[in-house]
C-alpha cells in the first residue's frame, strides 16, 4: 500500500516532467510546474533525506539534543517539529526567492524550473540539513565556530569577512530593490511610511501599555497595515497629497539610509522586534494566499520555455544562461545565507534528533516551492510586459512608445495603450524600467489574486505585494545593519577596547553609520548607474550567497570525513563541485569578459573610451570608472577567499584520509533523551 | 493528564548529572485547542511565550523566584536579537 502511494507520486512527478519537456508551441498551465515541483520534492525527502539522515548523518533518536539539555526556557527550548518547521521557515525565506526567480525568467521558464528543483534536492536542502546537524551536535554553534574549530583558525576568519562582505552586499540590493518599486510611487511611499508608526505604536503597546501581550498587538497591527494601504489609494489620487509623497530614487536611497541608521541604534523592543513579527506574518499569510491563488486560477505560462536572451544579450542582466542563471537563483535553489540561520535559532529548539531532516532538508523545499510560485507569477505574465518593467530605461526610452518599439525587436509583442492600462490599472504613472524583480513580480502577484478572489481590486494587490516585499527587506536592512555593526565592533574592539562594547552609545553610532555608509554607497551607485544597478548588483549578490554556501559545504564535508563516513563524502562534495564551477566562473567572467555590460574591467575602459570621445561629462565618468573598480575587486576578494577555504579545507580532508589527523569530531557529548 | 510523571534526566549540561525530574514536555497547562494554537503561533513568529516559560520555571526551577512578564519580554527580546538576529535575504 504505501510502496504504491509512492510508485504514484513518483509517477506523476515524472509526468509533469514529461509534460514540461516534450511540450513546444502553445503554452501550458503552471499547474505542471507545481505538479512537477511537489512529486520530485515528496520523492527526495523520502528517499534522499532519509539515506543523508540514516546512513550519511546518523542521526540518533536517543540522542538529547542541545534544546533538550540545556533547556532554559528561552532560547533553549524543545518546541514541536511542525511549529520549529514553520519557525526555521519564516526565518530563511525572505525576498531572495522571490526576486531571483523573477530575474531569471529571461531565460525562459524551464532552466529556472530545473535549477531550482533539482538543485535544492540535491544541493540547498542538503547543505541546509547538514548544517543544521552539525550545529545542534554542538550546542547551536554558529557556522563560523563550526569552521574555526573543524577546519582550523584563520579559516573561522575568512568565514567572518566573507559574511560581513556578502551582508553589505545583500542590503545594498535589496534596498536597491525597494528603491525601484517606490521610486515615483505615492501610493507605495505612503503605505511604507506608515509602517514606521505602526511598529513603533506596536512596541510601545508590547513592552510599555500591555507587556509581553504580542499577538494583539500583531492583530492591531496587521488592521493598521491594511488600513494604510487603503488609505495609499487617496494619497495618490489627491492632486495635493501625492505630490507630497512622490519622490525620485536618489531621495528615497537618501531616506533609506537614515531610516536603517536610526533603525539599528534603536532599542530592539521599539522597533526591530514589532517589524519583525508584522512582515513574519505578512509573509507567511501571502506565501499562502499565493499558493491558492496559484491553485485556483492555474495561469498558462506565457514566457516561451527558453528565450533568445540565454546567449547573454539578456535586458536584465547581461551573461550567459550558464553560468548566470545558476547565481542569479540562488535563494530557492542553494542559498548559503541559510547556513548562518541553521547553525544559529532552529538547533537550539530541536526536540528529537529525528526531527532534524524534516526542519532542515523540509524547510528548504518548501522554500524552493516558494520560488516555484515566484517564477510561474512571473512568466504567467505577458513577455512583452515582463520586459518592460524589468529591462533599465536605457535600453527601452523614456515612453511606452518607445518601450513597445525595443520590445517588438526583441521579439515579444506589446503595445503602448497595453502598458498603460497596466500601470493605470495598478495605480502608478509609469511601470517601465521598474528594474529589481519586485514590481513585476507584484504585477504577476496581482494578476492571479484579482484571478482568484475578485478582479476589481487590482491596484490594491498590486500595492499589497509591494508593502509585503518592502516591509521584510525594511526589517532585513534594521537586523542587517545591526549584524554587520556587532562584528564591526568585535573587529574594532580589537584596536581600541571601548569601540568593542555594545553597551557605549558612541560606539554603537560610529559603527552602524560606517556600515549603513558602506551599503549605502553601493545603493547610490545602483541609483545612478545607467544599466539600472541590478545589472551589476544581483549577480555580486548572486556570487557572494553561493560562494557562503561553498564555505557550508566546505564544513559539511570535514564533518561527514571526520565522522568516519568519508565514503559518503559525496553528498556534500558533488553539489560544491558545481557550485565552485559556477561561481567562479561567474566572478571571472564578471571581472574579465570584453562585454561592457557584462565585465567590469571592459565596462571601465568602455567608459574611459566615452569620456575621451566627448560623449561622457568627466565627472560622471570617473565616478562610474571607479565604482566598476570597486566591484571587481569586491569580486576578486570573494574568489580568493573561497579559494583559500577550499585550500585550507583540502588539507584538512588529506589529514584525515592519510591517517596524520584522527577522523574525530568536536561534538558535545553524548546523553540519553528523555523524549522517547 | 494532570498528574506529573517522574523520569531521570540529564541536568546542567557538560558538568551535569543524573536527577528525578517530572516530565516536562508534557504540557501542564490545560490543553485545550486555543492555548496550543496561540502558542504554536507564538513560536512560529519567534515571540516570547510567557505561558510556556511559567511552565518551565516551575518544573525545572521551583525555587527560583519567577521574572513578571515584562521582565521576561525584556531578557527574550534582547537574548533573541542580541546578535541582531539571524534571517535570510
Amino acid at each position: 500500500m504505501k510502496r504504491g502511494v509512492w510508485i504514484l507520486v513518483g509517477l506523476v512527478g515524472a509526468a509533469a516532467w514529461g509534460v514540461i519537456a516534450l511540450h513546444r508551441g502553445e503554452s501550458i498551465s503552471a499547474a505542471w510546474l507545481v505538479l512537477a515541483a511537489v512529486g520530485t520534492y515528496l520523492v527526495a525527502y523520502r528517499f534522499y533525506a532519509r539515506f543523508l539522515a540514516h546512513k550519511v548523518l546518523g542521526i540518533d533518536p536517543r540522542r538529547a539534543t542541545p534544546a533538550e539539555r540545556l533547556n532554559n526556557g528561552r532560547d533553549f527550548v524543545p518546541t514541536t517539529r511542525w511549529v520549529l518547521f514553520g519557525h526555521h521557515f519564516a526565518a530563511i525565506a525572505g525576498a531572495g526567492p522571490l526576486v531571483g526567480p523573477v530575474l531569471a525568467a529571461q531565460f525562459g521558464y524551464l532552466p529556472s524550473t530545473i535549477w531550482i528543483v533539482f538543485g535544492v534536492v540535491l544541493g540547498g536542502a542538503v547543505q541546509d540539513f547538514v548544517i543544521l546537524f552539525g550545529s545542534m551536535r554542538r550546542n547551536g554553534k554558529s557556522l563560523g565556530q563550526m569552521a574555526k574549530e573543524e577546519i582550523g583558525p584563520i579559516t573561522g576568519l575568512f568565514a567572518m569577512v566573507a559574511i560581513l562582505a556578502i551582508m553589505l552586499i545583500l542590503l545594498a540590493v535589496l534596498a536597491l530593490v525597494v528603491t525601484n518599486a517606490l521610486k515615483d510611487s505615492p501610493w507605495g511611499i505612503f503605505s511604507i511610511l506608515c509602517t514606521i508608526p505602526i511598529a513603533l505604536g506596536m512596541g510601545v503597546w508590547m513592552r510599555v501599555i500591555r507587556p509581553g501581550k504580542t499577538v494583539e498587538a500583531t492583530i492591531g497591527g496587521l488592521i493598521l497595515l491594511i488600513l494604510a494601504l487603503v488609505g495609499g489609494r487617496y494619497v495618490a489620487q489627491s492632486p495635493t497629497l501625492a505630490p507630497l509623497f512622490s519622490h525620485g530614487g536618489i531621495t528615497i536611497a537618501w531616506g533609506l539610509m537614515v531610516y536603517g541608521f536610526i533603525a539599528s541604534v534603536l532599542p530592539v523592543w521599539l522597533l526591530l522586534a514589532p517589524r519583525d513579527y508584522l512582515s513574519t506574518f505578512m509573509k507567511i499569510g501571502t506565501i499562502v494566499l499565493l499558493a491558492i491563488g496559484i491553485l485556483i486560477v492555474l495561469p498558462p505560462l506565457r514566457m516561451p520555455p527558453l528565450t533568445r536572451f540565454i546567449d547573454g544579450t539578456g535586458p536584465v542582466f547581461a551573461g550567459k544562461l550558464f553560468p548566470f542563471a545558476f547565481i542569479t537563483i540562488a535563494c530557492g535553489a542553494i542559498s548559503g545565507f541559510h547556513a548562518l540561520v541553521s547553525s544559529g535559532t532552529t538547533p537550539k529548539m530541536i526536540r528529537r534528533e529525528d526531527d532534524a531532516p524534516l526542519i532542515g532538508y523540509g524547510g528548504m523545499l518548501m522554500e524552493s516551492f516558494v520560488a516555484i510560485m515566484a517564477l510561474c507569477a512571473a512568466c504567467a505574465l505577458d513577455p512583452g510586459v515582463y520586459f518592460a518593467i524589468n529591462a533599465p530605461l536605457g535600453a527601452l526610452g523614456g515612453t511606452v512608445q518607445t518601450a513597445a518599439e525595443h520590445i517588438r525587436q526583441w521579439g515579444f509583442t506589446v503595445t503602448p495603450g497595453q502598458l498603460d492600462a497596466l500601470a493605470g490599472s495598478v495605480g502608478e504613472a509609469t511601470l517601465l524600467g521598474r528594474v529589481g524583480g519586485a514590481p513585476s513580480l507584484a504585477v504577476g502577484m496581482a494578476h492571479i489574486f484579482s484571478g482568484a478572489f475578485g478582479q476589481r481590486l487590482m491596484g490594491l494587490w498590486y500595492h499589497f505585494a509591494i508593502m509585503f516585499e518592502a516591509l521584510f527587506i525594511l526589517t532585513t536592512l534594521d537586523a542587517g545593519t545591526r549584524v554587520g555593526r556587532f562584528m564591526l565592533q568585535e573587529f574594532l574592539g580589537h584596536l581600541w577596547e571601548p569601540l568593542g562594547r555594545t553597551s557605549w552609545y558612541p560606539s554603537n553610532l560610529l559603527a552602524s553609520g560606517i556600515i549603513v555608509a558602506a551599503w549605502g554607497y553601493f545603493l547610490v551607485q545602483g541609483v545612478l548607474d545607467p544599466l539600472g544597478g541590478i545589472n551589476s548588483l544581483w549577480p555580486l549578490f548572486g556570487i557572494s550567497n553561493q560562494l557562503l554556501a561553498a564555505v557550508a559545504f566546505c564544513v559539511g564535508t570535514t564533518l561527514i570525513i571526520k565522522m568516519g563516513k568519508a565514503r559518503y563524502a559525496w553528498v556534500t562534495l558533488l553539489p560544491l563541485a558545481w557550485l565552485l564551477s559556477v561561481t567562479l566562473t561567474a566572478g571571472w567572467q564578471k571581472i574579465f569578459a570584453s562585454d561592457p555590460r557584462l565585465g567590469f574591467l571592459a565596462h571601465a575602459r568602455d567608459t574611459a573610451a566615452k569620456i575621451a570621445s566627448g560623449a561622457l561629462d568627466p565627472a560622471t565618468g570617473a565616478r562610474l570608472i571607479f565604482n566598476d573598480k570597486i566591484d571587481a575587486a569586491l569580486a576578486g576578494i570573494f574568489m580568493a577567499v573561497v579559494v583559500a577555504l577550499l585550500l585550507a579545507s583540502i588539507r584538512e580532508w588529506l589529514a584525515v584520509a592519510r591517517g596524520r589527523k584522527a577522523a574525530v569530531v568536536k561534538e558535545a557529548p553524548y546523553v540519553e533523551t528523555a523524549y522517547a | 493528564m494532570w498528574r506529573r510523571r517522574m523520569r531521570k534526566r540529564w541536568v546542567g549540561g557538560h558538568a551535569g548529572r543524573w536527577v528525578n525530574r517530572p516530565i516536562t514536555h508534557l504540557p501542564t497547562y490545560p490543553p485545550t485547542l486555543w492555548f496550543r494554537l496561540r502558542s504554536a503561533f507564538k513560536q512560529i513568529a519567534g515571540m516570547p511565550d510567557y505561558a510556556r516559560y511559567l511552565e518551565h520555571a516551575r518544573a525545572q526551577h521551583p525555587d527560583c523566584p519567577l521574572l513578571s512578564e515584562r521582565e521576561f519580554y525584556d531578557r527574550f527580546i534582547s537574548g533573541r536579537y542580541a546578535s541582531g538576529g539571524s534571517r535570510c535575504c
